[in-house]
């Protein structure tokens, strides 16, 4: 997904037109990622309210899609199926049979869940009405990707500003309006079973060609590209200047969680110590994507943003101590 | 009822080495059951005796000097088996004396304060506020066992175990007991911390509570304070509330009470596996609820049905 977005804002940059058939592929392999990354949402998040049985029982289901990505890319996650220009691999038509049943499948098992969750009156109890996020504040936050679906703001980047095969295939932006972490909860299994009609909506239209550009001239200096990806957390978003020797000069990736987690002190605000976890858990919180630490001295109002270099001279600092 | 001394000391050690060492057993399929639900293969039956042991075997990191801190664990295992000397697990309670049943509640009561005074002297906020919600627990989860047994109490109009049980064989079963009995489950199921109750040590939220400090023996002996409470429990609700059939061979009986308990516990693990964590507000609420519905239950047993 990131490799999506970096390849598409250099693509952009350099001016290279990618094949179709490469970004059918992009959009399976995109739809595959956002599948297998709800399903493991899902039990973390079961886990969090000590439902156990969810996480086990999500993750069972997701086992099968991790093995069909190994099958496309040699990966189960982390594909490096993208390289600028189109895709290193293809997917072949003799694969197209174990998809459709592995598909099949997770879609029966993911339908069985959601219906034994709706009514599970316990686990209702903990997501229904609990870390209620705003419609106006999730817009005025920018809140990104679920999150802000959960709370009725029908943002969807595959949509909005369509790339890959987006703009041909059919692409439902699935919208909640309860604003609680019930809401988010279904918004992501709505879009698991979306992903997956996508995905054979693909297979089906997918056109022959080849899988990547012919580049014979080196991307110019200079240029600037931009490119936003709907990851399965939300909005990823990468910014590329080119450099000499076909080498990126500036590059800045945002992932969706800094933004996310904006939201996540209005859910708690008034809510109880039992109901923290399921609330920063329902933003999916990606904490290594955040890029920043920082801390307020609550009695002098004083702000330190600490960098790289500080936080790794703390580390050694702490750990020299020993 | 009176045993010669001898007996009353066989029986009672008889009934706590079973106790010790049945419970982990008990415990151990408990968790394959619950691996089954998973679909996982889970753990071997015998795991949580090597548990035991492994902790036993560990060094003793304190982070708290203070007396109850170290003691807890201990007072609670004691309190726990001494409660299990008044439950008629082989057919009749080692221990019988008018008023028992008083004991029993107190005894178990003992088990929650030392909890909660574990959480508090462990000197973690972790442990504060799983203290706390230990006492809320408490104070809506032990009216509901207090009303069940005083319910049987009244039935039988005796406030011995023994007595109880007789009754019910005697007698077919009542309205009341099975309201009362059925509010006796949940209680257990709060009782030996499993889900949708298992709000006071709560990983997820508070790291395991009062027992975040525990380390090593200490922890080896909350843990098989818990196993024998278990246990305790299912015996004590099969052998008042489920007393059939009864045949009158000690063997035989202890067999048949061992089965009993063995389902009531897999129930237990069931209830476990198909419920999340409840909020200790909404956990009132709901013995709140439960504490009225075993009254109702009560006063049907005061007028007689």
């Amino acid at each position: 997904m990131h490799s999506t977005g970096y390849c598409q804002a250099v693509e952009k940059a350099g001016g290279i037109e990618v094949p179709r058939r490469a970004r059918y592929i992009r959009t399976i392999v995109l739809e595959l990622e956002r599948i297998q990354s709800h399903l493991l949402w899902l039990g973390i998040a079961a886990h969090i309210i000590g439902f156990d049985t969810v996480l086990m029982q999500a993750w069972r289901i997701r086992e099968p899609v991790m093995w069909l990505c190994e099958k496309i890319t040699g990966n189960r996650k982390l594909y490096g199926i993208n390289v600028v220009g189109g895709v290193r691999r293809d997917i072949p038509k003799a694969m197209h049979p174990e998809l459709m049943e592995v598909l099949g499948r997770i879609e029966r098992e993911t339908k069985a869940v959601l219906d034994a969750v709706v009514t599970d009156t316990t686990l209702l109890a903990r997501l229904a009405n609990v870390g209620i996020l705003p419609n106006k504040d999730a817009s005025a936050y920018s809140l990104l990707g679920p999150t802000a679906r959960g709370s009725g703001v029908a943002i969807d980047i595959r949509v909005d500003h369509p790339y890959a095969a987006y703009g041909e295939v059919e692409t439902n932006v699935m919208v909640e309006t309860s604003e609680d972490i019930w809401a988010r909860t279904v918004v992501r299994i709505k879009e698991t079973l979306d992903s997956i009609r996508i995905i054979r909506d693909c297979l089906a239209m997918m056109p022959g060609g080849p899988l990547q550009a012919k580049i014979t001239e080196p991307i110019p200096p200079g240029r600037i590209g931009q490119s936003s990806v709907e990851a399965p957390r939300g909005e990823t978003h990468h910014y590329v200047i080119t450099g000499e020797d076909n080498r990126p000069y500036r590059w800045k990736a945002r992932a969706p969680t800094f933004q996310n987690l904006q939201g996540v002190p209005i859910m708690v605000l008034g809510e109880t110590i039992a109901d923290v976890p399921i609330a920063l858990g329902s933003i999916d919180p990606c904490f290594s994507c955040t890029e920043r630490l920082e801390t307020v001295d609550v009695r002098s109002g004083e702000v330190k943003v600490y960098t790289k270099a500080d936080l790794f001279r703390l580390c050694k600092e702490r750990w020299s101590k020993r | 009822m009176d045993y010669g001394l001898g007996q009353t000391i066989g029986l009672s050690v008889l009934q706590v080495a079973l106790v010790l060492l049945l419970s982990p057993l008990l415990e151990g399929v408990i968790r394959k059951l619950i691996a089954f639900v998973h679909s996982r293969i889970g753990p071997p039956l015998f795991q949580p005796y090597l548990d035991i042991l492994k902790l036993l075997g560990k060094e003793e990191i304190a982070s708290s000097r203070s007396f109850l801190f170290r003691y807890s664990a201990v007072i609670a295992l004691t309190a726990v088996l001494t409660a299990s000397l008044l439950v008629p697990m082989l057919g009749r309670p080692p221990l019988g004396f008018a008023g028992e049943v008083i004991v029993f509640v107190y005894l178990i009561s003992v088990v929650a304060v030392m909890i909660f005074m574990s959480g508090v002297s462990s000197g973690s906020p972790y442990g504060l506020v799983g203290a706390g919600r230990e006492v809320m627990m408490v104070l809506t989860v032990e009216p509901v066992l207090a009303i069940a047994l005083i319910t049987a109490a009244v039935k039988s109009g005796s406030m011995m175990f023994g007595d109880m049980v007789s009754w019910q064989l005697t007698h077919p079963p009542s309205i009341s007991m099975v309201i009362v009995g059925v509010a006796l489950f949940l209680a257990i199921v709060a009782q030996v911390a499993r889900l949708p109750f298992d709000i006071v040590e709560a990983d997820q939220e508070i790291m395991a509570g009062p027992f975040v400090e525990q380390s090593g023996p200490k922890l080896a002996l909350f843990k098989w304070g818990f196993y024998a409470k278990q246990l305790i429990f299912a015996s004590l609700l099969v052998s008042v509330f489920i007393p059939w059939p009864h045949v009158g061979k000690l063997a035989v009986d202890a067999l048949i009470t061992l089965a009993k308990v063995v389902v009531l516990l897999v129930l237990v693990g069931v209830v476990h596996a198909v419920n999340p964590r409840l909020r200790i507000d909404q956990s009132i609420q709901f013995f709140g609820l439960l504490i009225f519905a075993s009254a109702a239950g009560l006063a049907f047993a005061l007028v007689g049905s």
